[in-house]
C-alpha cells in the first residue's frame, strides 16, 4: 500500500507543486519507497510509494493511452490478472504490468460500475482532465484511509489527515461531533473525523467533484436476508463453500505480491486458519510474526507456539511490557490521528516495526473473520439479549447470562455490574440497536470527565439514533445477529480495526496487511449464511471452525474466544512516565479546556495508587481516551 | 414460526448435538438448547418448560419443536 494526496483548484488556478510535495513527504512512513507527482491547470496528484507489485514499471500517478485520465492510487487489486484480461480484449493497451494501470482502464471502460468489479483494498483518486473532475474511491470495507476537504474552491484529499494540512486553508481544529462519535461507537464513523472541514469518504462509496457540480455514489453496503430467509443447506455443505472460498481469497492475497509476503499469528482460530492455508501455495517455510505480552493475563504465546510446530514456520515473536506500550502511545495516537479507548493498537505498531526490521513489507492477517463468521461476544450477546427480550420479565432466562460468561460466577463484585449493564436499557427486541446499546452506553459513561460546557456541547448530538437510521431500509427484518454484524462492520471494524489498529500501524512501519476474510465473495457469502452457523447456540463462528477442524489442532480449536486486549492503565501507571505526567498536570488540562481538572486529577491518583491494576473496564477506557485526546490536541491540532 | 419437515428440524438439532460435544461442556445446556430451539425454530418456550426432563441431554427435542409448531 502507499500514501496519495492531491488538491484541485476548482476555480481554475493551477495546482502548487510544493504543497503537493510537502504532502506526499508527510506521508513518506507509507511509501519510503518512490514518489511521485503530477501537475495539470487545476490539479495535483502525489504519490508515496511502497513497492510491492510491478516494481520496475508500476511508478504513480500513471494515465490511460490518451492521458485523459490520471490516477494516484493506493492499496492492491488482487484480480487485476483477470481484469486486464479483459480490458485487453475491449482494446485497451497496457504500459505496465501494475495493478493501479488496470483501474484508470477499467474506469475509462465501465465508469463507476467498475469499482464493484475489484477485488482488493484500495484509495484512489482519478482525474478526468477532459471533464474537468476529480474522482475519490474507497474499497467495500474501509481497508485503505481516505479523507477530503472540500470549501466549494478547491479539493484538498490525502490518505491521512495530516497532509492535509499542508494545504493553509484546511482548518486544524478538534470537531467535537467527532467526540461525541468517539464517546458512543469508540470510533468515528465516516463521513465524521475528529476534525472541523475534514470528511472520510467512507468505505463503498465514491465522490465525484466537478466544476459545477459534486456527486456522491455508493457501489457496495452490506446487506443481509430477512430472518425468514428459506435457507436449505446444511453445515457440510455450507463450510465446503466457505473453504473454497476462502483457499482462493487466501491464494490471491499470499501470490499477488512481487515481494515474500509474510503472516501474522496470534494464536487465535483466524490467523492460524489463514497460515495453515497458506501452506498449499509455497514450498519455502513460511515466515510469521507475532505478538506476545509480559503481562501474562493478555499472553497467548503457547497457542502461538503450538501452531508454530504445527504447520513448521520460522517465527519471531516480540513481547511487548508496559514501559513499552506507555512509550510507544504518543507515536500510536499520532499515527492513528483519532483518539484511542483502549491501547491494543500500540503492540501492533511495535509488531509492525518488527516486520519492517525483519526486512517484510507484505503480511496476510486474520482481521475480519470475526466480523464476518460470528465471532465477538457482542454478537452472542444480540442472541443471548433477544432470548431475554421475548420474555423479560422471566428470572429463569437471565440466568444464560452465567453460561455465556462464566467468569461472571467466579467474580462475585463483577457480576452485579455486569447485571446492571446488560439489563439497564429496555430489552426491545425490535430495537435495532438491542446488542449494541449497553456498549454505547458504557463509552458515554467516559464523557464524566469532560468540562461541563464540552459535555454540553457533545450531549446535543444524537450519534447513535442518527447512525441507525443509516441503516438499510429493511433492517428491521433481520435476524438480531444481522443487525448486530452491520452495526459492527459500519463501526468498529472500518474505523477502528482497520484504520488505527489496522493500516495505520502498519503503514506507520510501510507493512501491507491483506485481509482474507475480507474477501468480497467471502463478506457476501457469509452474509447469507444462516445466522445458526455464525453463533450455534451460545457457540461463536461456528461454521468456521466445522469448516476446518482439520486443520488446526484441538486445543486452538476448543479454546474460548479470547479478545486481543493490551493492558490499558497499567501500561500508563504501573511506573512512572514522563508524558503522562505532563500531559496530565493541572495546569496543562486548564490549557487544554477539553477535560475536567479534577475529574481527571481523581481518575489518575486512583489508577496511581493501585499501579494501574485490577482497574474496572471502565476506568481503564476513561483513562487510555483522556490520555490519547489530550495527544492529540497536542500533537495534530496544536501548531508545532 | 414457519412449519418445517421432521428431517430438517432433526438435522439442526443434531447439528447444535455435535457441536457441544465437540465443545465438551454441559454446564448451562437447558437454556442453551432453550436459546437454540427457539432462535432456530421460531417456536416458544414458557418457563415451565425450560428444565432438564424437556431440554436436557437426551430429551426428545425433536418431537418438543414439532408439538410447538403443530400447536394446541
Amino acid at each position: 500500500m502507499c500514501g496519495i494526496c492531491g488538491t484541485y483548484r476548482i476555480n481554475g488556478a493551477p495546482a502548487e507543486r510544493k504543497t503537493i510535495e510537502a504532502m506526499s513527504a508527510t506521508l513518506k512512513h507509507r511509501g519510503p519507497d518512490e514518489r511521485g507527482l503530477h501537475l495539470e491547470g487545476p490539479v495535483g496528484l502525489g504519490h508515496a510509494r511502497l513497492s510491492v507489485l510491478d516494481l520496475k514499471t508500476g511508478a504513480q500517478p500513471i494515465s490511460n493511452e490518451d492521458k485523459r485520465l490520471w490516477i494516484t492510487f493506493n492499496g492492491e487489486v488482487f484480480n487485476y490478472i483477470e481484469l486486464r484480461n479483459v480490458l485487453k480484449q475491449r482494446g485497451h493497451r497496457f504500459r505496465t504490468e501494475s495493478d493501479t494501470e488496470v483501474i484508470v482502464h477499467g474506469y475509462e471502460e465501465f465508469g463507476t460500475d467498475f469499482f464493484a468489479m475489484l477485488n482488493g483494498q484500495w484509495a484512489a483518486a482519478i482525474w478526468d482532465e477532459r471533464r474537468q473532475e476529480l474522482l475519490l474511491c474507497r474499497d467495500r470495507v474501509g481497508v485503505c484511509p481516505l479523507y477530503y476537504a472540500y470549501d466549494g474552491t478547491k479539493v484538498v484529499f490525502a490518505s491521512e489527515v495530516r497532509a492535509l494540512w499542508c494545504e493553509p486553508s484546511v482548518p486544524r481544529e478538534l470537531d467535537l461531533r467527532g467526540l461525541a462519535e468517539t464517546l458512543t461507537f469508540w470510533t468515528t464513523v465516516a463521513p465524521q473525523t475528529m476534525y472541523k472541514g475534514v470528511c472520510e469518504l467512507p468505505p463503498g462509496h465514491w465522490i465525484c467533484f466537478g466544476p459545477t457540480t459534486v456527486t456522491e455514489g455508493t457501489y457496495w453496503r452490506l446487506c443481509f436476508p430477512p430472518n425468514d430467509y428459506d435457507d436449505a443447506g446444511t453445515a457440510d455443505e455450507y463450510a465446503a463453500e466457505l473453504r473454497e472460498i476462502l483457499l482462493e481469497a487466501t491464494r490471491l492475497r499470499f501470490t499477488r505480491s512481487d515481494v515474500p509476503v509474510a503472516a501474522y499469528l496470534s494464536g487465535g482460530i483466524d490467523s492460524s486458519v489463514t497460515a495453515a492455508l497458506i501452506q498449499n501455495f509455497t514450498n519455502s517455510e513460511l515466515k510469521t510474526f507475532s505478538l506476545r505480552f509480559g503481562d501474562e493475563e493478555f499472553d497467548e504465546g503457547g497457542f502461538q507456539e503450538q501452531m508454530v510446530r504445527r504447520l513448521g514456520t520460522d517465527h519471531t515473536s516480540i513481547t511487548v511490557n508496559h514501559r513499552d506500550i506507555a512509550e510507544a502511545f504518543p507515536l500510536v495516537v499520532r499515527h492513528a490521528e483519532k483518539p484511542l479507548l483502549r491501547t491494543a493498537a500500540a503492540p501492533m505498531f511495535l509488531l509492525s516495526k518488527l516486520v519492517q526490521d525483519s526486512g517484510f513489507k507484505v503480511v496476510v492477517t486474520g482481521e475480519g473473520s470475526d466480523e464476518m463468521l460470528g465471532g465477538y461476544d457482542i454478537f452472542r450477546e444480540a442472541v443471548v439479549r433477544a432470548f431475554i427480550a421475548r420474555h423479560p420479565h422471566s428470572g429463569r432466562r437471565k440466568e444464560i447470562i452465567q453460561s455465556l460468561y462464566p467468569w461472571l460466577q467466579r467474580n462475585p463484585t463483577a457480576a452485579p455490574a455486569f447485571a446492571r449493564r446488560f439489563f439497564s436499557q429496555a430489552l426491545d427486541g425490535k430495537d435495532l440497536a438491542l446488542s449494541h446499546r449497553p456498549r454505547w452506553q458504557s463509552a458515554v459513561a467516559i464523557s464524566r470527565m469532560l468540562n461541563e460546557d464540552v459535555r454540553h456541547e457533545i450531549e446535543k448530538y444524537d450519534v447513535a439514533e442518527e447512525f441507525l437510521d443509516r441503516m438499510p431500509s429493511d433492517a428491521r427484518s433481520w435476524h438480531p445477529l444481522s443487525r448486530a454484524q452491520w452495526i459492527e462492520a459500519g463501526t468498529l471494524l472500518s474505523g477502528y480495526l482497520l484504520s488505527s489498529q489496522g493500516d495505520r500501524m502498519l503503514m506507520a512501519h510501510g507493512v501491507e496487511g491483506r485481509f482474507p476474510f475480507l474477501d468480497p465473495q467471502l463478506i457476501d457469502k457469509a452474509a447469507m449464511l444462516p445466522p445458526r452457523y455464525k453463533v450455534m447456540g451460545l457457540d461463536e463462528k461456528f461454521l468456521l471452525k466445522h469448516a476446518f477442524k482439520d486443520l488446526l489442532p484441538p486445543e486452538i480449536l476448543r479454546r474460548p474466544k479470547q479478545p486481543y486486549r493490551a493492558p490499558d492503565a497499567a501500561s500508563f501507571f504501573s511506573s512512572p512516565v514522563d508524558w503522562v505526567d505532563d500531559i496530565t498536570s493541572e495546569e496543562a488540562l486548564k490549557s487544554s479546556g477539553l477535560f475536567n481538572p479534577q475529574a481527571v486529577a481523581h481518575l489518575t491518583a486512583k489508577c496511581r495508587r493501585r499501579k494501574g491494576q485490577g482497574m474496572s473496564n471502565s476506568d481503564n477506557m476513561a483513562v487510555t481516551a483522556v490520555l490519547s485526546t489530550l495527544l492529540l490536541q497536542r500533537h495534530m491540532v496544536e501548531p508545532e | 414460526m414457519k412449519k418445517l419437515p421432521k428431517k430438517v428440524v432433526k438435522r439442526r438439532i443434531d447439528e447444535f448435538l455435535a457441536m457441544r460435544r465437540r465443545r465438551d461442556t454441559t454446564s448451562g445446556t437447558v437454556l442453551e438448547t432453550a436459546l437454540f430451539l427457539e432462535d432456530v425454530f421460531g417456536i416458544e418456550l414458557d418457563d415451565t418448560e425450560l428444565n432438564v426432563e424437556k431440554l436436557g441431554e437426551g430429551a426428545d427435542l425433536t418431537g418438543v419443536v414439532l408439538e410447538k409448531m403443530e400447536g394446541p
